[in-house]
């Protein structure tokens, strides 16, 4: 049987994303209406960080810029995640309207496939907030900047990329075991989120941060290296931290494989 | 009397329908108790950094936190009925009409049965469960009976206004067709109005005036607040004559609009 | 082409009973009862061929469906569709298939459906020479041109279905897999959609395979029927013999001068059905009476008028192999 010269993924990739933004361009008043409410809750969240502050100053030491320098990451790293793997966050539903077998009648990688089903640009609001919160921390926080810290702090974006959408990927293979039982995901995800607008340290609770360091990496997306740019801790290594999300996304997307063969085999 | 039986019939179908989801109650209590610990440490470290700026008591935040997590279902902001805003959008509602009902009533016993039933299945373990943590995150008792009958008439009122909140929020779907906007605004407004993003008392005092001018503050707030005595006993007539007053007032607005909204349709031939 | 041994797929099932009591219970407790989707499911279909498999809901013919087309591993069994084990080589094999489900579109549905071709195209990495004149034929054959440059959302569902057949052929697919292709179309795009899989059944030597609930569907396509019930292939033959075997009854209607049902002598294997003064319905076994041998006896005691001899429908054939195979 004939075979054609595969079309590469990046450019697949191109295709699908320029469709989705044509296709969400087709409802301009809802596009924009969904865009205003996502804005809106991200800036709830960060209306009550300030307001918090406002009454107590610090908390347990840090100031209300640091506190924002953790809000704002972890915000732009869930949005990204949103905008891009929303295939995976919307993963159930596919399933059960059947669209995932649509996906799997396609001669492309299952990941892939998945990935490219949705994107949801009305969430780059809360993107857009995240940049203009960093702008305000990283202004007003006393941070002395070195090629070194800077570097730490695009790493520290991009673990919290990696982070939330390891979880999404994630959540779409726990789909394949429960349904019902899904909304445990939201502990680590959304939890996450709120947990990480603050240093994690401020808890007080130890089994927390080696949780969030060893199961679910969420302190080595952003805590170990908030505290090297703030200066808190001098070690290299902690600058170093985000690259074990790496890790951690290689784990999900195993867990993910187990719930495909398993879907595969039961049909359900 | 007939009538009444079609909603305790329609109410325990909706409870069975919740049964069903075993796996989706644990899955529930356990992010709760997620939610619930996250936030108690969390003020528990403002109150550790400052407590003289800090209005309430250990055990005061920690019994707040967890009657929230315990009927989160009954005041959750951003779950709509999504039938109901089906009805709207496809434009079936107009069929309602035909039915002997009253639609704002039979509406409301939707929305008051579905925010029960999920309730029903969670507040106990919770509530039993948080009241043998160890001190500083235990769910305490109410000073006394009469604070607890205070915080049940309370809660019950509560209950009502969030429905009657909520009546409006779906009626809006009539005139822009589109519910995501407005439940974000919605959900977003009164998550921050009610106390259920920060504790009303945590907040700047001008803002808690301010709020004592609308509804929002008499939603769950009040009803945790008297349960903990936050709100002293003598102040709780007072509260719960509020909650009615508002009461009165937004019923009869819910129904206007929805004669108004229902008119649309007609008009539009639906 | 294809070819299926012994294939086997148990699916576990939670129950759930009414009342109270019973959702109380298995809230604690859940039971669960296997169903036996296929059972030593065996058949082989060669290239070129249109089959049509039909059988009751539950029967078992979505389950086949998605274990050929790669979607489903079945417990045992052998199972091959070009030489290649469908789930085994996965993105090889829904490389050379095409599936349309009726009830489920593939179609963007807020842009042009050129858009969902072109990226149909670089999905299953179409030449662009090949792509055009895939894509030229198609519409031409299916009267797309018209249609290309709108979305989605504002095609009749005949428009759509169309459309959709054209989605699933446009990378040369040696099967095509229809689900229901013609539900809920209007009597036009109905043999359209009918007349365009014939001939590219006949031109491109396309092997089809047609689930579907719409006998017309199986008469107008398929020669052959795979009956399958309860997981097993209960009938493998020609639609036609099939015809032969069940549809022994007609139904023959005169116009009459008159019949008095009191004094009418019939021959055997013919009855009245229905008597009225002036017209009369009987009911013949043609196994026992040719319709000649009914029409000679009518007219030997009364004036005909008009006649007519009519076949039942095919449903009520599906009707009679459903009930006589104990399935449905």
């Amino acid at each position: 049987m004939k075979q054609f010269k595969k079309v590469p993924a990046h450019r697949l990739y191109g295709t699908f994303f320029s469709m989705h933004l044509r296709a969400a361009m087709e409802y301009k008043s809802s596009f924009l209406m969904s865009f205003f409410g996502m804005t809106l809750t991200s800036l709830a969240s960060f209306f009550a960080i300030w307001l918090l502050f406002d009454r107590f100053h610090t908390v347990d030491g840090y100031t209300l810029s640091e506190v924002l320098l953790c809000y704002s990451v972890i915000l732009m790293g869930f949005s990204v995640s949103e905008i891009f793997l929303r295939g995976f966050d919307t993963f159930a539903g596919q399933v059960q309207s059947g669209s995932f077998d649509r996906l799997l009648l396609r001669p492309r990688s299952l990941l892939f496939s998945v990935l490219v089903s949705r994107m949801e640009f009305a969430r780059t609001g809360r993107f857009l907030q995240g940049i203009l919160v960093t702008a305000y921390a990283v202004t007003h926080a006393d941070i002395v900047w070195t090629p070194a810290r800077a570097g730490a702090y695009l790493l520290m974006l991009l673990g919290c990329c990696v982070f939330f959408s390891s979880l999404l990927i994630l959540q779409a293979g726990v789909c394949f075991f429960t349904i019902e039982g899904l909304e445990v995901m939201n502990i680590f995800s959304h939890g996450g989120k709120e947990l990480g607008s603050y240093p994690l340290d401020i808890y007080g609770s130890r089994p927390l941060i080696l949780f969030f360091t060893f199961l679910v990496p969420l302190a080595c997306a952003q805590y170990y290296p908030f505290l090297y740019l703030t200066g808190r801790a001098d070690c290299g290594l902690y600058a170093l931290t985000p690259l074990w999300t790496l890790a951690f996304l290689l784990v999900c997307i195993g867990v993910w494989r187990i719930g495909v063969r398993k879907y595969q085999s039961t049909g359900s | 009397m007939k009538r009444l039986r079609k909603y305790i019939t329609f109410f325990s179908m909706r409870v069975r329908c919740e049964l069903q989801y075993r796996t989706a109650a644990l899955a529930g209590i356990a992010t709760q108790f997620c939610w619930g610990f996250m936030y108690i440490l969390l003020y528990h470290a403002f109150r550790r950094t400052d407590p003289s700026a800090y209005p309430m008591t250990e055990d005061q935040t920690a019994t707040y936190i967890w009657l929230q997590q315990a009927f989160l279902a009954m005041f959750a902001s951003w779950s709509m009925e999504n039938d109901l805003i089906a009805q709207i959008k496809d434009g079936t509602v107009a069929y309602e009409l035909c039915r002997p009902m009253s639609l704002y009533p039979m509406w409301f016993a939707k929305c008051m049965a579905s925010r029960l039933s999920r309730a029903l299945l969670r507040f106990l373990p919770i509530l039993l469960i948080t009241g043998f943590l160890p001190d500083g995150y235990r769910m305490v008792l109410p000073p006394s009976p009469l604070h607890f009958l205070a915080f049940f008439v309370s809660l019950v009122l509560a209950f009502l206004l969030m429905v009657a909140l909520l009546m409006p929020a779906h009626i809006a779907v009539f005139f822009l067709l589109n519910e995501s906007g407005i439940r974000s605004i919605f959900a977003n407004l009164v998550d921050f109005c009610s106390g259920s993003l920060v504790p009303l008392p945590l907040l700047p005092a001008g803002l808690q005036t301010v709020l004592s001018y609308t509804p929002f503050l008499y939603l769950q707030n009040t009803p945790y607040l008297i349960y903990s005595g936050y709100v002293p006993l003598s102040a709780a007539p007072r509260y719960i004559l509020i909650q009615c007053i508002w009461l009165c007032i937004l019923v009869p607005l819910g129904a206007w609009m929805m004669k108004k909204g229902l008119s649309r349709v007609v008009i539009q031939g639906g | 082409m294809i070819y299926v041994k012994e294939l086997c797929k148990t699916f576990r099932v939670a129950r759930r009973d009414g009342g109270m009591k019973n959702t109380l219970k298995s809230f604690f407790h859940r039971e669960y009862t296997e169903i036996h989707a296929l059972d030593h499911l065996n058949f082989t279909i060669g290239e070129g061929e249109m089959v049509g498999y039909i059988g009751p809901n539950g029967a078992g013919k979505s389950s086949t469906v998605k274990v050929l087309s790669g979607i489903l591993v079945p417990d045992s069994g052998i199972c091959t569709v070009g030489g290649r084990v469908p789930w085994k080589e996965r993105t090889a094999h829904v490389a050379q298939i095409g599936v349309v489900f009726g009830q489920r579109s593939q179609l963007w549905w807020d842009v042009p459906v050129i858009d969902t071709f072109t990226l149909l195209r670089d999905i299953y990495s179409v030449p662009e020479t090949i792509y055009r004149r895939n894509l030229d034929e198609l519409t031409e054959m299916l009267g797309l041109s018209q249609l290309l440059r709108t979305p989605t959302r504002q095609l009749s569902l005949g428009q759509r279905m169309r459309c959709e057949i054209a989605a699933s052929l446009i990378h040369d697919p040696k099967i095509l897999f229809l689900d229901e292709p013609t539900i809920g179309l209007d009597a036009v795009s109905k043999i359209a959609v009918r007349d365009f899989i014939k001939a590219r059944n006949r031109e491109r030597g396309t092997t089809v395979i047609l689930t579907t609930h719409d006998m017309q569907d199986i008469e107008a396509l398929t020669e052959r029927i795979l009956l399958i019930g309860r997981g097993r292939i209960l009938r493998d033959g020609s639609l036609d013999a099939l015809k032969r075997e069940y549809m022994t009854e007609r139904h023959m209607t005169v116009l009459c001068a008159g019949l008095d049902a009191d004094t009418l002598s019939l021959p055997a294997g013919m009855t009245l059905s229905e008597s009225h003064p002036d017209r009369a319905v009987f009911s013949l076994d043609t196994t026992v009476l040719p319709v000649s041998d009914a029409i000679a006896a009518v007219s030997a005691q009364t004036d005909i008028y008009d006649l007519s001899v009519e076949n039942p429908s095919l449903d009520t054939l599906i009707t009679h192999l459903y009930k006589e195979y104990e399935v449905g």
